[in-house]
């Protein structure tokens, strides 16, 4: 491949084929300065407009009280990240195994991609186009729908995904044992992808917590409110900025938290069973 | 082996295709909806519903994700190189905070921050100096995204590339510039499309940044067109078929991008 271009020697040609053969090296070492100084004064801004009003913004009362915004998000979360997430994974059974899904399930490998596509501002004003033909109001449970068919399709892929690094050794030695397909998703391939599915559980939460957009046009502006849609309800109002960056900071730590957890989760290696192993053999005793 | 009743296997693999069908035909729904929704409304209900009428927000929204995206695209892929190919040990953890904070900064708290911390002291009011703004919080939410593409397509190359390219004596300079990313560079070009997809359909942080604008007496021209959408719900939802065709072309724009990034991407790697 490229190494067969490596200059030998030097030369004037060669030394600026080798200039600008570094140039994505400069772009990388600046854009990681760049990204790591845009983190910081972030995250240095976050703090020093809202620090102070954290108490303040829990303790307040509605609407630009954080504790109840909180409560809703929490809610939310609890309400649409299981249905999500169980949808999904019956859908990425049927587009992993062709006993399962049939039809349906090679067609959903090559539509996923399209699935995916839709943003959360056309599915929002989707739903609530829809609700206006059929003379429905929208609320919260409008909302909810939107949110979990904006994540459906999402979520259904990175699930796909996982389920595509499964070894193949471990799906033949399980369709040579004569298991039946349904047992074959749940006992193997579940089991074997169950950690990276915990770690996108918690970070559909983080996603679900962040979410406004879709929120905002399926579900309205009338009522108590997640924290997202309130930041979002109240952000051009620079009086409120305060309010807003306390409100904004505790966003981030949940959804801060969530990510952490998932990412803990997808990298946590169990020790207890390396000990063993190593035990067995003798090493390290 | 089989521990499962004929019953509950039928049981199962219905309730699977369901879901598969529901994820795979959803998009359809939402676009059969839009698409009666913009018959049911007629074409000239409200300001703006018309083709015409979206041609500004429309440069204005392609402006953005393509500047946008380039610019996050850039930065996430960057530092992606940067902390797992050239660097090693503390630096590299170092480089791979930056993307993990933004990954657990949601769009309504870069728009907001951009509207209350930046926006009040950029100098020149005017048309230029918001979408400047705008640019660099569309370049803010898909930075994070670009990054952990670009580390999923590093980790899909072989070993044996890595192994030939140190043992004919290339430094980890010579190596990411002239074999990592020439065998990443279909990838890398589908992760710049979608970024750019990424971008199209932004609206929450945008709506953020154009509402502030125009409160602090910014001369804003045209917002874009999902952050119009957005915007719509501020200012009282009402039925029309303005919404129904900013939907419609948002959709088949992100639509396009998308699959195309998918197509370069590769197998599933895009999700």
């Amino acid at each position: 491949m490229g190494v067969a271009l490596l200059p030998a020697n030097g030369g004037k040609a060669q030394e600026a084929a080798g200039f600008f053969g570094r140039l994505p090296i400069l772009g990388a070492c600046f854009a990681s300065v760049l990204a790591a100084l845009i983190a910081l004064g972030f995250a240095a801004a976050l703090i020093a407009v809202g620090w102070k009003y954290v108490p303040a913004a829990l303790t307040a009362s509605v609407p630009q009280g954080a504790a109840a915004a909180i409560w809703i998000s929490l809610v939310l979360v609890v309400l649409t990240m299981p249905a999500t997430l169980a949808i999904a994974v019956l859908a990425a059974a049927c587009a992993w195994d062709i006993n399962i899904g049939g039809t349906v399930g090679r067609t959903l490998r090559g539509w996923l991609v399209f699935s995916t596509s839709v943003p959360a501002v056309v599915v929002g004003a989707t739903v609530f186009l829809l609700c206006a033909m059929l003379g429905l109001r929208v609320g919260i449970w409008t909302a909810l729908a939107a949110v979990v068919a904006l994540n459906v399709p999402r979520t259904t892929a990175r699930i796909v995904r996982m389920l595509g690094y499964i070894p193949a050794q471990t799906i033949d030695a399980t369709a040579a044992a004569g298991a039946a397909p349904a047992f074959a998703f749940f006992a193997v391939a579940l089991r074997t992808i169950r950690r990276p599915l915990a770690a996108l559980a918690l970070a559909l939460c983080a996603q679900l917590l962040g979410q406004a957009a879709v929120i905002v046009l399926a579900g309205g502006l009338t009522g108590d409110q997640p924290l997202a849609v309130q930041i979002w309800k109240f952000a051009p109002d620079v009086r409120l900025a305060g309010f807003q960056g306390a409100q904004s900071l505790l966003l981030v730590a949940a959804c801060g938290f969530f990510v952490a957890a998932s990412g803990a989760v997808s990298s946590y290696r169990p020790r207890r069973r390396i000990s063993a192993a190593r035990a067995s053999l003798g090493v390290g005793t | 082996m089989d521990g499962m009743r004929p019953f509950v296997e039928g049981l199962f693999i219905a309730a699977a295709r369901v879901c598969g069908f529901v994820a795979c035909f959803l998009p359809l729904a939402l676009l059969a909806a839009i698409v009666a929704a913009l018959l049911s409304a007629g074409w000239s209900v409200a300001p703006g519903a018309s083709v015409a009428g979206l041609l500004a927000p429309l440069v204005v929204t392609l402006g953005l994700a393509v500047v946008g995206g380039l610019v996050g695209a850039t930065a996430g892929a960057g530092t992606a190189l940067f902390a797992h190919e050239l660097v090693t040990g503390v630096p590299a953890k170092a480089a791979r905070i930056a993307p993990r904070f933004a990954a657990a900064v949601p769009a309504v708290v870069v728009g907001w921050l951009a509207a209350a911390i930046v926006l009040p002291v950029v100098a020149a009011r005017s048309f230029v100096a918001v979408m400047v703004v705008a640019g660099t919080v569309v370049a803010l939410c898909v930075a994070a995204r670009s990054y952990s593409l670009t580390v999923r397509a590093l980790k899909a190359l072989p070993a044996s590339l890595r192994e030939a390219a140190l043992a004919l004596g290339a430094d980890a300079t010579r190596l990411t510039s002239q074999v990592i990313v020439p065998a990443t560079r279909r990838r890398l070009f589908g992760i710049y499309i979608d970024a750019v997809s990424r971008g199209l359909g932004e609206a929450t942080a945008l709506s953020i940044v154009f509402a502030s604008a125009v409160r602090m007496g910014y001369d804003l021209k045209a917002f874009s067109i999902p952050a119009q959408m957005l915007t719509h719900a501020r200012i009282g939802q009402t039925f029309d078929s303005g919404l129904a065709l900013s939907a419609l072309f948002v959709f088949a724009l992100c639509a396009c991008t998308r699959v195309w990034a998918g197509r370069l991407i590769g197998r599933f790697e895009w999700a």
